[in-house]
């Protein structure tokens, strides 16, 4: 698609100085002393285009909103330059003047404008003034009671203390599942040497316990890491195949580190 | 607590205290600094085994009065329709360096947000973009995640949006007892093109 001058990624990006297009009304009001109660458009129209290009020129991107304003700007200041047809004067009456309105709308914004300003001026919690952090005032919860004083608690310590003494508990380590360089052989095996082939599903499914498949399924993705297998697949979903690229007596200790190497 | 309690607490009596609402002085001060959090007259009353909410009020006056004067670094105060013992603003320089935390910050366009949001009650989504003329979606969730606006409903007109009010939280985060505290919004014949 050829590139649109509405690319998101080069006009949404909102400038820090001005929240929306109404903002940036607001100071060219300001700053060029305009009368909000007499607007007169083609001022404030070309004020406005002039920031917005520059604006560009900076390179700053411009949200599709100030757009939208620019052009209901031109399309007002055409309306102000352009002779009036001549209407009727009820009609007249019904339409509101599009001056008026845009007035009407930067008088309404700059009023919560002040608002916000003030609510910030205000004592502010987080900033001016803090509390302590709310406790949950909640039935559930009971406040801890205790039977014991200080002395109490110092029975209970010398009681831990006794006990300290006892011997060590005996701790019995029992089998710690399949070991890894173990696995890594029996791969290593089965293939029987350099260029020897087998299918990985059916290679795993022949383990009887589901810890040594485990174990030898991260083996293969071990050695397959590095290149002493390859594994290949025909095509989607088909079954894959492994080729042995190192003999069955590999010296594993490469793998040391995590591998016990079983006698 | 419900979000919507901003009604008004009843007018204390100046000057002279009751000797019954003297007596509770200190066990308010006790329950305020243990819950920490805003507590209303009303439960207060439960705390304290159904004392009058008229004698714990007129406490309460007092307490905060005597607070003042009496020069201290914590200040009582009414938020939300409820009490709070909160530090003095005096001191907000010290309090932050001890607990070691950076003023909560809020940006222009939150607030200017929060207020069409607070004076204008229930809106849309639509009506706030109205009057800011941008986008607002990306506050609003924001002002929502932290608790300062909620949904309340849903305005019957086209596409069924969402209509937000402030919460008890945006009362508390400005230490505003309740909306009708508000700051007074300027009419518009007295803006001032310069201000």
């Amino acid at each position: 698609m050829a590139e649109s001058p509405f690319d998101l990624q080069t006009w949404s990006i909102h400038t820090d100085v001005f929240d929306g297009p109404l903002d940036l009304l607001l100071y060219l009001v300001r700053r060029d002393g305009i009368d909000l109660q007499n607007l007169k458009i083609a001022p404030i129209a070309d004020a406005y285009l002039a920031f917005t290009d520059q604006m560009r020129i900076i390179h700053l991107g411009i949200a599709g909103e100030y757009l939208v304003m620019a052009a209901t700007l031109v399309y007002l200041k055409s309306l102000e330059l352009l002779p009036r047809r001549p209407t009727s004067v009820e009609e007249e009456e019904e339409v509101e003047d599009p001056r008026e309105a845009l007035a009407k709308r930067l008088i309404e914004y700059q009023r919560y404008r002040e608002a916000a300003q003030q609510l910030s001026e205000g004592t502010v919690l987080g900033r001016d003034t803090f509390e302590r952090s709310p406790e949950e005032i909640d039935d559930a919860r009971r406040p801890v009671t205790t039977d014991v004083d200080a002395f109490g608690l110092l029975e209970v310590f010398y009681e831990l203390l006794t006990k300290s003494d006892a011997p060590d508990p005996q701790i019995e380590v029992g089998h710690s599942g399949p070991d890894f360089g173990t696995c890594c052989r029996r791969v290593l095996v089965i293939l029987g040497g350099v260029g020897g082939k087998a299918e990985l599903g059916p290679m795993l499914l022949g383990l009887p316990e589901v810890a040594d498949r485990v174990v030898t399924f991260v083996a293969v993705l071990e050695m397959a890491r590095l290149q002493w297998l390859k594994l290949a697949q025909k095509h989607h979903l088909s079954a894959v195949t492994i080729t042995s690229g190192v003999p069955p007596n590999q010296d594993l200790s490469v793998l040391t580190g995590r591998v016990a190497e079983a006698s | 607590m419900s979000d919507d309690e901003t009604g008004t607490l009843l007018p204390f009596p100046e000057g002279g205290v009751d000797p019954r609402a003297e007596e509770l002085i200190p066990v308010l001060e006790a329950l305020l600094f243990a819950a920490g959090g805003p507590v209303k007259v009303r439960e207060l009353c439960e705390a304290l085994d159904g004392a009058e909410p008229r004698v714990v009020q007129g406490a309460l006056g007092a307490m905060k009065r005597r607070m003042a004067d009496a020069n201290r670094g914590i200040e009582l105060v009414q938020v939300s329709g409820a009490w709070q013992l909160r530090t003095d603003p005096r001191f907000a320089g010290p309090v932050l360096t001890l607990l070691g935390t950076r003023p909560a910050r809020l940006s222009r366009a939150a607030l200017e947000v929060l207020s069409v949001v607070a004076y204008q009650q229930p809106v849309t989504r639509g009506d706030v973009e109205k009057l800011r003329g941008v986008d607002c979606g990306g506050v609003m969730r924001v002002l929502a995640e932290k608790g300062l606006i909620r949904v309340s409903g849903r305005r019957d007109q086209p596409g069924r949006p969402h209509e937000y009010r402030t919460t008890a939280g945006f009362l508390q985060l400005f230490g505003l007892p309740g909306l009708d505290h508000l700051p007074t919004l300027r009419e518009r014949q007295d803006l001032d093109p310069d201000a």
